[in-house]
């Protein structure tokens, strides 16, 4: 996935959630990383088998996009942003998790800020979870979202 | 049918009469009306299971739960197995707590408790069967299971979940 494209060796890149209103989630206390914002879609691992098995998870280079200017290339609402440090994404042992560019084909600004954390797609479920879980532990939690209220 | 003095001969559950109060030997049954219902009463009181008090996040996240399908946010089966399941968590690991949950844009509900360096989720599906997760971040071991509401928790799961709710 990443054999052309340059890597990205440091700095941070952030993640944008997949959910559109904030009232669809449930926090037992304070915001933490949900499983469903790393979650490869079954679309996308769909387009993963079909790309040699190699997977990436959508990602924004904070020193080259806003998350307002990545919000409009989504066409839908992702309140909630987490920031993960390159260099820990690519010190998770065993996974060769790491960061490539994967610039937009949009004259827009932030276009070319977008990355991929690439090898996040296994065939095996467990793995793929394993890997899910041991970004979502190298997330940290941005902005707040109102926990929902009885 | 009233309990009858034979009832309780020998059964060692019965109330302790002398730490009630009763001035009686221990399988005998006060003979005096008064002291016969409050005795009743202690012997009913002992024997009811009462539920333990939910707390105001456990009836925030059973609100959650119930709202799901009303705000087309998953199908009525996933609202519905996850409903059967958490009772069925409640019930065979009373120190589990609300989980962190989100609908998936596949249409599941994702939910997971993460604590030090515990990681463990579960996802119900539309078909109203389940997978569950565990990670240990620190041993770097992972298990991976699935059921059903309507079938009973595997060995495998209790024994993960112990490990995070304790």
């Amino acid at each position: 996935m990443c054999q052309d494209r340059p890597n990205v060796d440091d700095g941070v890149v952030f993640r944008l959630c997949t959910q559109q209103k904030p009232d669809s989630l449930y926090f037992y206390k304070e915001p933490k990383p949900l499983p469903a914002d790393f979650r490869l879609t079954d679309l996308e691992c769909e387009e993963a088998e079909k790309n040699d098995g190699i997977g990436g998870l959508s990602v924004w280079d904070v020193s080259r996009t806003e998350p307002d200017q990545a919000r409009a290339f989504l066409s839908t609402p992702r309140p909630t942003v987490y920031h993960l440090r390159v260099a820990a994404i690519r010190s998770i042992t065993d996974l060769k998790l790491h960061v490539c560019r994967d610039p937009l084909a949009d004259a827009r600004k932030g276009a070319d800020g977008h990355c991929l954390i690439a090898n996040v797609y296994s065939k095996d479920e467990k793995t793929r979870r394993s890997i899910r879980a041991s970004v979502m532990r190298e997330a940290k939690y941005v902005n707040d979202l109102k926990p929902q209220r009885a | 049918m009233n309990p009858t003095p034979s009832t309780f001969r020998n059964d060692r559950s019965r109330p302790p009469l002398r730490e009630h109060g009763f001035a009686l030997r221990p399988n005998d049954w006060p003979l005096d009306r008064v002291a016969h219902e409050r005795y009743v009463k202690l012997i009913i009181d002992q024997l009811v299971v009462r539920p333990a008090p939910v707390s105001a996040s456990a009836l925030r996240w059973i609100d959650y739960i119930r709202s799901l399908s009303k705000g087309n946010l998953v199908a009525t089966t996933v609202e519905h197995a996850t409903d059967l399941l958490w009772r069925q968590l409640c019930q065979s690991l009373p120190s589990i707590y609300p989980p962190d949950a989100s609908p998936t844009e596949d249409g599941t509900l994702l939910m997971s408790w993460l604590r030090d360096e515990h990681h463990f989720e579960i996802e119900v599906m539309p078909s109203e069967r389940y997978v569950w997760f565990y990670r240990n971040h620190e041993l770097n071991r992972d298990y991976i299971g699935e059921g059903s509401p309507s079938e009973a928790l595997t060995p495998e799961f209790m024994e993960r979940a112990r490990a995070v709710f304790v």
